[in-house]
């Protein structure tokens, strides 16, 4: 008896009822909240997971970058001729993934770059990289003074 | 553990601000004179601080709260280095964007030998504040060569530092289940949040907002007389350093300074005002002349026309009410569920609410005012930004339950 005068009590506070609402609410869900507890780790995983589609992309992308700067470095500016999709690498959702010129920008700090999607040409910069993903790569592969790093073909200017 | 507290807020002031004079004086490649300076800078610094601030490093045996938060802070540490090794590289855009190329710039130009450029007119945002890239360029200069688990590093010392704050004020409170909740959430939920997304650039802005909190009530709860100087110095440095994290530490200062002012009665200190206006004042200057100097001043204007559209657009509201509901991840509707507690169940100090509803406010005023594509906004900035208010909140609550269980 103690207990429910205690509990009708509890409701005579307007703040109170909001508060039990609230509460109300939170349990109603709680099956989806349980779903992403386990302290986030299967939350964090299963993001990871939507790599699968294209495992290790991203970190390919950016370890054969660095691989390219490591070639030849550059002095004050590198263009990249790509064609991968805008969204690509924000497919990610929580990670919200980098995109090509910040990734591109940070690896061969300090140099300006500029991202091309357009065909191959003629434009004065220290380095000059073709990705896989661009129309003309085949055709790039069997140009002079070129190397290829995988996914990667990188002129010297 | 004050002693930890003081020592940690000192030097990381420390690192961009000589950082910056090396950068701006000594010959550009010359590695060992950097060397040199750094380790005689924050030698002497040390030195100098320790003597005048007499700091007690003592630290004395834990309650229980503290143990958990200890467990729990490890777990959390477990969180962050589970992320990074699912992404080697670490960070996503919002840390590329803002800190990592801004410091590896820094780093490359001077060790190649060629002039300091404050500011690179290619950065994708010119004008964010560089307080954490000078810091993460001093380590990465010293190291001699871009190392890639510096921001890692980093990321991982600021959390340390959060860790500090609120291991101190623990030592006072209570056994509850309230703070069992709390605690749980800021060393479990907050550091998968802010290590799962790109939030890891504002984890260090409401860390340092936290501080803010913690000495504005540390400073009020004491008597004029007995209040001690080095708060109130602490109390100045955090706001400074608050301005020149991110953007948004001009709304954060704007905020707690309103607070402070308008709230509480530390605006008749004349001690305080002493210290804290002069360092405010030179804070905001500095901030000024670098967005002058900057070729793009703010991320987005926005037309008083545009506003007044947009302000009763009710779809706008629509968007973000869908993505409060049905957008949670590990949030959990923690913020609504500790508002309401303290709102409803705390009668003393409750004023202290104010600021992380004012944080949430101004935010979801941005949120609806932006003129760049609502909906895009909302799911990329939403929830880092849900992020600094919730970090606050949560010491908010901790200090009310203190204050209403004493």
């Amino acid at each position: 008896m103690k207990f429910l005068l205690k509990f009708t009590t509890i409701f005579q506070n307007t703040g109170a009822t909001a508060f039990w609402i609230v509460a109300l609410f939170c349990i109603l869900y709680s099956h989806k909240i349980y779903k992403k507890l386990v302290f986030g780790f299967d939350f964090i995983n299963s993001e990871y997971k939507l790599k699968e589609k294209d495992p290790g992309f991203e970190v390919n992308y950016y370890r054969e970058l660095k691989i390219a700067r490591a070639y030849k470095n550059c002095n004050s500016s590198v263009t990249l001729y790509s064609n991968i999709p805008n969204d690509y690498f924000k497919v990610y959702g929580v990670f919200d993934m980098l995109d090509e010129r910040v990734i591109t920008r940070y690896i061969f700090s300090p140099c300006s770059v500029r991202v091309r999607k357009e065909e191959l040409q003629e434009i004065e910069s220290d380095l000059t990289l073709i990705h896989i993903s661009h129309p003309d790569f085949k055709k790039a592969k069997t140009m002079q003074n070129s190397f290829v790093t995988g996914d990667f073909i990188i002129f010297k200017n | 553990m004050y002693g930890f507290l003081n020592f940690f807020t000192f030097n990381l002031i420390l690192f961009p601000v000589l950082s910056l004079l090396l950068l701006l004086l000594i010959p550009p490649g010359n590695l060992l004179l950097f060397r040199l300076l750094s380790f005689i800078g924050l030698v002497t610094w040390n030195i100098l601080f320790l003597k005048k601030f007499k700091l007690d490093f003592k630290i004395n045996k834990p309650n229980s709260m503290q143990i958990l938060s200890v467990i729990a802070f490890f777990a959390g540490l477990y969180a962050i280095f589970f992320r990074f090794s699912l992404q080697p590289e670490g960070g996503s855009w919002d840390a590329f964007g803002m800190w990592n190329v801004k410091s590896r710039d820094y780093m490359e130009t001077f060790l190649n030998g060629e002039r300091f450029k404050l500011i690179f007119s290619d950065w994708v945002n010119p004008s964010y504040p560089i307080f954490i890239p000078l810091s993460i360029t001093f380590f990465q200069i010293n190291m001699g060569e871009w190392n890639y688990y510096i921001p890692m590093m980093y990321h991982t010392m600021i959390y340390l530092f959060h860790f500090i704050i609120i291991f101190n004020f623990l030592k006072d409170i209570k056994k509850g289940i309230l703070p069992v909740y709390l605690i749980l959430n800021i060393f479990l939920i907050l550091p998968i949040i802010t290590s799962a997304s790109n939030q890891i650039a504002d984890f260090p802005i409401s860390t340092f907002i936290c501080l803010v909190v913690y000495f504005i009530h540390k400073l009020e709860s004491t008597s004029l007389d007995n209040r001690d100087s080095r708060d109130i110095i602490m109390l100045s440095i955090a706001l400074f350093a608050v301005l020149h994290i991110k953007e948004e530490g001009m709304i954060l200062a704007g905020i707690s300074l309103g607070f402070l002012f308008i709230f509480t009665n530390l605006r008749s200190d004349k001690n305080l005002l002493k210290i804290l206006i002069p360092t405010l004042f030179l804070g905001i200057i500095l901030l000024v002349v670098y967005k002058k100097i900057s070729p793009v001043t703010l991320q987005f204007t926005v037309t008083p026309k545009e506003i007044w559209e947009h302000i009763f657009d009710w779809k706008r509201y629509t968007v973000l009410m869908k993505y409060y509901l049905y957008h949670q991840q590990l949030i959990l509707y923690s913020d609504i569920i500790v508002l309401s507690l303290c709102l409803f169940f705390m009668r003393a100090k409750r004023k202290y609410i104010l600021i992380p509803i004012s944080i949430s406010l101004v935010y979801f005023g941005i949120l609806i005012i932006t003129t760049f594509n609502q909906e895009w906004q909302v799911i990329t900035a939403s929830g880092r930004l849900q992020t600094q208010a919730l970090q606050v909140l949560y010491l908010v609550a901790l200090i009310l339950y203190e204050e209403n269980n004493p």
